[in-house]
């Protein structure tokens, strides 16, 4: 550990110390069979936070959280660029409440597989959905289920070491590759698909993307979106880094930036800083220093708007990607509100890897909880579902598959704070004692096999 | 830690003269008929904390002292203080959670603002134009009113910084210190 990690582990107290009353590493807390006892189901960032609220508001609450994989943390471990090493910190604070007398984590346990939400009900006072978005939006185009075509989900997941993903073998060795969708997650993709195979070396991308990335023929990325400039979905970030990428310069159509100087005072700081900044690099004739860089540079990346796929063509006779077919759309309306309408016109262009990262997606687990397919979330109120006691939801599942780690935060401690409302006040009955893990084990045991190790996750 | 600090104080017939350990000594007094001379030295405790006061989200103000060189993210951690959410990041400016929004006067002293800084502090709920992140304002021990000025030409500044107040009156022969100072005299 390094010196400043050991030092914030030590030092740190306040509001995790608070949480940390019988940390002893072994044995959980005794708590009488009526103490309210709280399940949750997925073990990512909202998981947790939601967790760490409930365990430092009520001295009597003991919280389960139950996750599908062996391992815990979900995006922040299988999401997070490898590049990104300092968003995966929350692992320690995690860990730290999983630790927790009156925590639990376990995993490999398929909630609506191995067991179902009305069984949950019956163990738990109240059970806590938020296990994410682990589908994602099909682009439904022709073509899509060509090869050399990924969703960025397996893509990421891919790099990551997501284990259903490890047998992905994308195809790099095509010249360009064309990334469908503006928002972080596109720009992950693009940067890890152009960053120069010696920093890949320092993080923790798997060996087998590492060795797929160093042999990787592709020069060019292009980062398609429907609508214009200011709509794109990334923050800025994520832009400097890929205008800051080493042996990479940025390639873009200065027509598609018409109209944005002129918008540029009206916007708000964040929106106007991460425009400016895209203005900047796609039109402005840079200093000296930084066109030498961008002549000697052998990677090219860019944005192209206005651009919305209508096919994927496969190279004849053979069931791959060759090149994808862009209808041309222009803007209705200004803003976040904007909506591309098409013009008719289309556009060709070569590549040999297409990644769809136009969102994630969740997906219903449990026939007994209501769920809007439309926008893919369960309908809730605060975190409350709708026409549903003693049920929740926190993260992408309540608000859908956007927001960064903070987002998720402030989203799972008001889920848990309408629980910690309803307990308060009986809404939420808590009075009669439940069994929580105890009869799920037992019921796991008979249903999947003793062999089967749902057990308690030892983290270390 | 203790830190021993020697100063000879010359009582000069119009005047008195404080300098900083025996090097000066001989050249303070060339030419100066002193009337009395002490070496005077200093134990100083190291306990020179600084008062920061952080106003949480429902308005409550929360003092806590912090040592030069902290980062206001150490002070919270270090004094426990009850904030909720914060530090996801481990102060590797990677999230926006910790941010303090600072007085227009107080936010016109404070360094420079970085890009990355910047970048995060978008992300952040209830930006307002005098919000800086948390992790990067490190604490600078200030000297605090008019003796500052008095002593500068005396004493080297990194001497001064150690001290919260030196009082020097023209009217007595002998220096007065303040409580966190105990002179032991040679």
């Amino acid at each position: 550990m390094s010196g400043r990690t050991l030092l914030w582990t030590l030092g740190k107290s306040g509001w995790t110390k608070r949480l940390h009353e019988g940390f002893s590493g072994c044995g959980k807390a005794f708590l009488s069979s009526s103490s309210p006892k709280v399940c949750i189901v997925g073990s990512g960032p909202a998981g947790f936070y939601t967790a760490q609220h409930l365990i430092k508001a009520r001295q009597d609450v003991a919280v389960d959280i139950y996750e599908r994989l062996p391992v815990p943390f979900g995006l922040v471990r299988f999401g997070v660029a490898p590049d990104h090493p300092e968003v995966k910190n929350v692992i320690n604070t995690f860990t730290q409440t999983a630790k927790h007398s009156r925590c639990s984590f376990y995993g490999n346990v398929n909630v609506g597989k191995d067991v179902s939400v009305v069984e949950l009900q019956q163990a738990y006072h109240a059970i806590i959905l938020s296990y994410g978005a682990e589908g994602n939006r099909s682009v439904g185009v022709p073509g899509e289920d060509l090869a050399g075509v990924y969703s960025a989900k397996d893509f990421v997941g891919w790099y990551n070491g997501l284990p259903s993903c490890q047998e992905l073998s994308p195809d790099l060795s095509c010249e360009t590759a064309v990334v469908l969708g503006q928002g972080n997650v596109a720009l992950d993709v693009a940067r890890i698909l152009l960053c120069p195979v010696d920093v890949l070396k320092q993080t923790d991308i798997t060996q087998p993307a590492l060795e797929a990335l160093a042999q990787s023929q592709i020069r060019r990325v292009l980062i398609v979106g429907r609508r214009g400039p200011m709509q794109v979905a990334c923050t800025i970030k994520e832009l400097r880094e890929m205008v800051n990428l080493p042996d990479s310069r940025p390639e873009m159509v200065a027509a598609d930036f018409e109209g944005v100087t002129e918008a540029l005072k009206d916007l708000p700081r964040p929106r106007k800083r991460l425009t400016e900044l895209m203005l900047k690099t796609a039109v402005e004739t840079p200093g000296e220093k930084e066109q030498r860089r961008r002549a000697s540079a052998s990677r090219v990346w860019g944005f192209r708007f206005f651009r919305s796929p209508v096919e994927i063509l496969a190279e004849p006779g053979r069931g791959r990607a060759a090149g994808i077919r862009l209808a041309v759309s222009r803007l209705e309306g200004s803003g976040e509100g904007a909506r591309a309408v098409l013009t008719g016109d289309v556009e060709d262009v070569s590549c040999g890897l297409v990644i769809s990262s136009i969102g994630y997606k969740s997906l219903p687990i449990d026939p007994t909880v209501p769920f809007d397919s439309r926008r893919a979330i369960v309908p809730n109120s605060n975190g409350r579902v709708r026409q549903a006691t003693g049920l929740y939801c926190s993260g992408w599942l309540k608000t859908g598959p956007t927001g960064v780690i903070a987002t998720t935060m402030n989203n799972s401690f008001d889920t848990a704070r309408s629980l910690l409302e309803d307990m308060d006040s009986g809404t939420l009955d808590v009075s009669a004692a439940k069994p929580g893990s105890q009869s799920i084990g037992a019921l796991l045991e008979k249903r999947v096999g003793p062999g089967h190790s749902w057990r308690p996750y030892l983290i270390l | 830690t203790a830190e021993r600090v020697c100063v000879c104080v010359c009582v000069l017939s119009s005047d008195v003269c404080v300098c900083p350990g025996s090097s000066h000594r001989a050249a303070c007094a060339a030419g100066k008929t002193a009337v009395l001379r002490l070496h005077v030295c200093l134990r100083l405790r190291s306990d020179n904390k600084v008062t920061v006061h952080f106003i949480n989200r429902d308005g409550e103000k929360i003092a806590a002292k912090g040592s030069p060189g902290d980062s206001l993210l150490d002070v919270v951690i270090n004094e426990d203080l009850d904030f909720d959410g914060f530090g996801a990041c481990e102060g590797t400016l990677a999230c926006s959670t910790c941010h303090l929004i600072f007085d227009d006067e107080v936010y016109k002293k404070l360094g420079p603002v970085t890009d990355e800084e910047m970048d995060m502090l978008d992300l952040a709920y209830g930006l307002t134009e005098t919000t800086r992140g948390k992790r990067q304002q490190t604490l600078k021990v200030k000297m605090t009113s008019g003796t500052a000025e008095f002593l500068k030409d005396s004493f080297t500044l990194s001497l001064s910084s150690r001290l919260s107040s030196v009082f020097l009156s023209s009217r007595l022969s002998l220096v007065f210190l303040s409580s966190r100072l105990s002179p032991v005299f040679l």
